[in-house]
């Protein structure tokens, strides 16, 4: 079974499990180290899917602060927008969002950064976006109404448990997919529209799911990461 | 080497279960959640009339004419119901884009008073249907504004699609 599965997550990122290989050591691993270097990348995934969805457009940096191997301190800024597009209306929410969190290294007993990454950790996310609707309100007895609505200022806030599984490409590059699980911790404002899409958290609902595909370069700070 | 190298990971993915579990999570959350469109609704007023003194029995009634008024009609005959409708239940479409509807009744017999009016406010809230469906405005909080007839009760205060609770109860004298 633990084959099988292996196999798959061959699939979803080959380079996380090349560093496998590396034997693991029994010394023990401080858990605050002094800072060891930063990794920064992008989400590739959410990247690759705007130009299948034309609808949408996504960037984000993410940088991770490497407080030694098993602690990492996490950022991400970005913007974000969406259109939905249908007969009658047309709705688009557009903002920029950061994420911040920290991220535990389960595997932190490969060699220094080396070696593949299985992280846990936990983010807060905030997203500040305007929301706009045109729509063609229809009756059979009344004027039908045509309504331009314009939400300026719109704030979400929300947490998230993070899970990925990186490993090292080249180098310094490092590549892997990984999970989310959002949940709100407050929801944007009440207005006339309902807010549809917040930016980086996706459609408006208590809980949502992420996934994604990290690509990193590493930028070691001193000695602590060898080739 | 290479049993080594298996070993270490397999080690590592049997404490890994709940990632599975998630990764199960997405694929279902992605390919099992997807319905049919919910249709959007016309906004309707369900009214009912009952006498004063006999508040628990509705009555099957008929006007002359029961029409909306301080507003854009677009319908060709503005005249909702007629003396031909004689009925327990009036159905009242409640204009897009406004807070508030009115209506006036007519009845040439006298017998409720020769026209009477209804003015109600309400909130709105507009939605995008999931899927993309379209978009509904959905109304809540009905008020009444003012009227001429004798008594007027709010029931219920929210639209909602296919429900048949009526929202206005209006008590009459005779």
């Amino acid at each position: 079974m633990y084959k099988f599965l292996f196999l798959i997550s061959l699939g979803l990122g080959i380079a996380p499990y090349t560093a496998c290989a590396q034997v693991s050591d029994t010394t023990k691993v401080p858990l605050l180290q002094p800072v060891a270097g930063i990794r920064i990348g992008v989400d590739a995934f959410n990247l690759a899917l705007q130009t299948v969805e034309s609808d949408r457009s996504f960037w984000s940096v993410e940088a991770e602060v490497l407080l030694g191997n098993r602690l990492f301190l996490a950022a991400e800024y970005g913007q974000a927008s969406v259109q939905r597009l249908g007969l009658g209306y047309n709705y688009e929410s557009e903002g920029q969002f950061f994420r911040l969190g920290l991220d535990y290294n389960f595997w932190y007993r490969d060699k220094k950064g080396l070696g593949a990454l299985f992280t846990g950790g936990i983010r807060y996310g905030l997203a500040s976006f305007d929301q706009s609707l045109f729509f063609e309100g229809s009756s059979t007895y009344w004027e039908s109404f045509n309504g331009d609505i314009q939400d300026e200022g719109l704030r979400a806030q929300w947490v998230e448990a993070v899970f990925s599984l990186r490993g090292r490409l080249f180098n310094y590059l490092y590549i892997g997919p990984f999970l989310s699980v959002m949940a709100q911790l407050q929801s944007p404002q009440e207005n006339l529209v309902e807010v549809n899409d917040i930016p980086a958290f996706g459609q408006n609902q208590a809980l949502q799911i992420r996934v994604g595909y990290s690509v990193q370069f590493l930028i070691p700070f001193g000695s602590a990461y060898k080739k | 080497m290479k049993s080594e190298f298996m070993k270490y990971c397999f080690t590592h993915l049997k404490r890994l279960k709940l990632l599975w579990v998630f990764w199960g999570g997405v694929f279902i959350f992605n390919t099992g959640c997807r319905g049919d469109c919910v249709a959007e609704f016309e906004n309707v007023l369900l009214l009912e009339f009952r006498l004063l003194s006999d508040p628990d029995s509705v009555l099957s009634i008929a006007f002359d004419e029961i029409r909306g008024i301080e507003g854009n009609i677009v319908a060709e005959d503005p005249v909702l119901f007629s003396r031909n409708d004689t009925l327990s239940t009036f159905s009242l479409p409640v204009p897009s884009g406004r807070d508030s509807v009115s209506f006036s009744f007519v009845d040439l017999t006298g017998t409720f008073g020769s026209e009477n009016t209804l003015r109600l406010k309400y909130q709105r809230r507009i939605e995008l249907l999931p899927r993309d469906c379209g978009v509904q405005e959905f109304i809540n909080g009905i008020e009444l504004l003012n009227s001429s007839f004798d008594s007027v009760r709010i029931n219920e205060d929210v639209i909602q699609a296919e429900s048949s609770e009526i929202h206005v109860q209006i008590f009459i004298s005779n």
